[in-house]
């Protein structure tokens, strides 16, 4: 049984245009990988399908082993597959632990041991550098934070494969450090958690991840070890326009 | 299960306690659940003591508004959790109404006819639900306004069930543990209270615990909800569902209490007063239901003493505006908002006096 995730041969159709065509990588466990491409390259598309919110036209994507095919986009977190959204979506009645325990509710079943007692919600906030908010509402709390919650809840779970889609978007310079370092800590905590990070910031995906796949109208240009990737001449026209790959790094 | 309650043990243990902010705790309708129990409980003692005191025209009204509240009650779950708009108040007030009546007339028991009928009104109310978890926002309003204006048609057209246009009578031998269930009475009164304070403490209780956050998490984060395993469709089955549920108690109650029904008690506007009565009050307050309630059964019927019967409508209008503009949830949110401001301005007076 592989582990990690592989995609095979994906296609997703909107109206009869392609927003994903035939896209295959894999992701080894415990791999951090950087999912990166222009605005409309599909990439967001990518996760919807992975998490199952979209029915791919064709292809296939097993985890660990399990094809996801036949799995229900709320049944998937049992299988370990956890996401956070581009746009936070957090109950805005709920505070932010309340919001952070939404995540405890349906962990992976069989296989799953009880998490240590290091894994409850607050302490995962208090790791992420947001734990003040706890009791606070969403509307309450900096955007940053909300994003954070939403990275929280989806490690409640305690999932093999967190799908991020586009963490650092609309956050601060500072907020953006900040981030970083949750993630970084993230890794410390869970060496064994298979990332797959949607991200326009090419540097701070570069920080952070191993390898890098690159879409491109649809399609995957490249994947591969990061620096590998992040030289790939097609990359550069595609992705990075004409600039060097050393510009494009922080 | 297990897992989540080993989690959330962990969690109580560890985090210290503190209390959501007065203005989120108003804005939201959570927390303070102890306050919430006390202020139901002054707020219904004060209704019924209104009621014992008052003319028996007026303590009918005061009977039918509480009610209408229990329908409201219901009512405020789908609006106050799911956001949807539901106008088929009505339809489970006639339902349970109609249902008792029926079930009694053939010979039942009238305590088994009452239950039945709420179970019926539940179950009708749970299969209505299916197809609007596919829908959102107006549509929904749209598919329960269809509903809520077909009823007194079909109720009339039903005649064999419903007695059609001439209607259909309660049982008036109905007296479980000798009280007198009709009309004015003020075992009647007392009843309907109790039922709508023990309710609105189940409701409150829910609201609060877990079945009440995974309903906000799917009406206010849906998708965050699919992705950590919540199904949307079962949890709008449910709440619909408890809507119901309580539209069937209050439709029970009020055949009791009116003693005779017909298909104008349960026109397409009943429902509409229900949805208005949910919103004047505030759709996640408890004791606002109640208010809702007084709002829809007996302000129309004061208001008519003292000004001309198509002015109320007018006047209800403009409460209704003053309701939203108050702070969108309702005068209930509005009121806990400003108590604490007010109890603070008094405190800070007499100290300085």
């Amino acid at each position: 049984m592989t582990t990690g995730l592989e995609v095979r041969d994906l296609t997703m159709t909107f109206s009869g245009v392609d927003a994903l065509a035939q896209v295959s990588f894999s992701i080894g466990e415990g791999v951090w990988l950087g999912l990166i491409g222009p605005n409309g390259s599909g990439k967001s598309t990518m996760l919807n399908v992975l998490s199952g919110l979209y029915r791919p036209r064709a292809g296939s994507v097993v985890m660990n082993g399990h094809d996801l095919q036949a799995v229900r986009a709320r049944h998937r977190i049992r299988q370990g597959l956890s996401r956070t959204f581009q746009h936070p979506q957090l109950a805005a009645s709920l505070t932010i632990l309340e919001n952070v325990m939404v995540g405890a509710a349906h962990r992976p079943t069989a296989e799953a041991p009880s998490p240590p007692a290091s894994d409850s919600g607050a302490e995962w906030l208090r790791r992420l550098g947001c734990d003040e908010y706890a009791e606070h509402l969403p509307s309450e709390a900096p955007y940053g934070v909300q994003k954070l919650a939403e990275v929280a809840r989806a490690l409640m779970s305690a999932p093999s494969l967190l799908l991020l889609d586009e963490p650092a978007a609309g956050l601060s310079a500072r907020e953006r450090v900040d981030l970083v370092a949750a993630l970084k800590e993230i890794r410390r905590h869970r060496p064994t958690l298979t990332l797959c990070l949607v991200e326009h910031d090419v540097g701070l995906v570069a920080s952070l991840c191993s390898e890098l796949a690159v879409l491109s109208a649809g399609r995957l240009i490249a994947n591969g070890p990061t620096q590998t990737v992040l030289a790939d001449e097609a990359v550069k026209v595609a992705y990075l326009g004409t600039r060097s790959t050393h510009d494009a790094t922080p | 299960m297990t897992l989540q309650k080993d989690v959330e043990t962990q969690e109580s243990a560890r985090r210290p306690r503190r209390r959501l902010s007065a203005r989120a705790a108003a804005s939201t309708g959570r927390g303070r659940v102890p306050a919430r129990l006390l202020t139901l409980a002054v707020v219904a003692v004060a209704v019924l003591a209104f009621g014992f005191a008052s003319a028996p025209s007026v303590r009918y009204a005061v009977i039918l508004s509480v009610i209408y509240a229990i329908a409201i009650l219901g009512n405020n779950a789908v609006l106050g959790l799911l956001g949807e708009m539901n106008l088929s108040g009505g339809v489970t007030m006639a339902l349970g109404a109609y249902g008792f009546c029926w079930f009694s007339a053939q010979g039942m028991n009238p305590a088994l006819a009452a239950v039945t009928a709420v179970l019926l009104t539940a179950l009708v109310s749970a299969v209505i639900a299916i197809p609007t978890t596919r829908l959102r926002g107006i549509f929904t309003a749209l598919a329960t306004f269809a509903l809520a204006y077909a009823i007194p048609t079909l109720a009339i057209y039903l005649k064999d069930i419903t007695g059609g246009d001439e209607g259909t009578s309660a049982p008036y031998d109905f007296a479980p543990f000798g009280l007198e269930l009709s009309g004015s009475t003020w075992d009647m009164l007392t009843t309907v209270v109790v039922i709508f304070v023990l309710l609105g403490a189940l409701s409150l209780y829910l609201f609060n615990a877990r079945p009440g956050t995974t309903a906000l998490v799917v009406g206010e984060a849906e998708l965050a909800g699919t992705t950590t395993g919540i199904s949307h469709r079962t949890v709008k089955v449910v709440v619909w569902t408890w809507a119901g549920t309580l539209g069937g108690i209050a439709g029970v109650l009020y055949a009791l209490a009116v003693g005779f029904i017909g298909p104008t008690g349960f026109s397409f506007m009943l429902g509409v007063w229900i949805l208005v009565g949910g919103v004047i009050a505030g759709p996640r307050s408890v004791w606002g239901a109640l208010l809702g309630g007084l709002f829809v059964g007996l302000l129309p019927v004061e208001l008519q003493s003292v000004v001309p019967p198509a002015a109320t409508g007018i006047i209800f209008g403009a409460i209704l505006l003053i309701a939203l503009l108050a702070g969108g949830r309702g005068l209930a949110e509005w009121i806990e908002r400003a108590a604490p401001k007010m109890t603070e301005l008094i405190r800070r007076r007499r100290a300085a006096s």
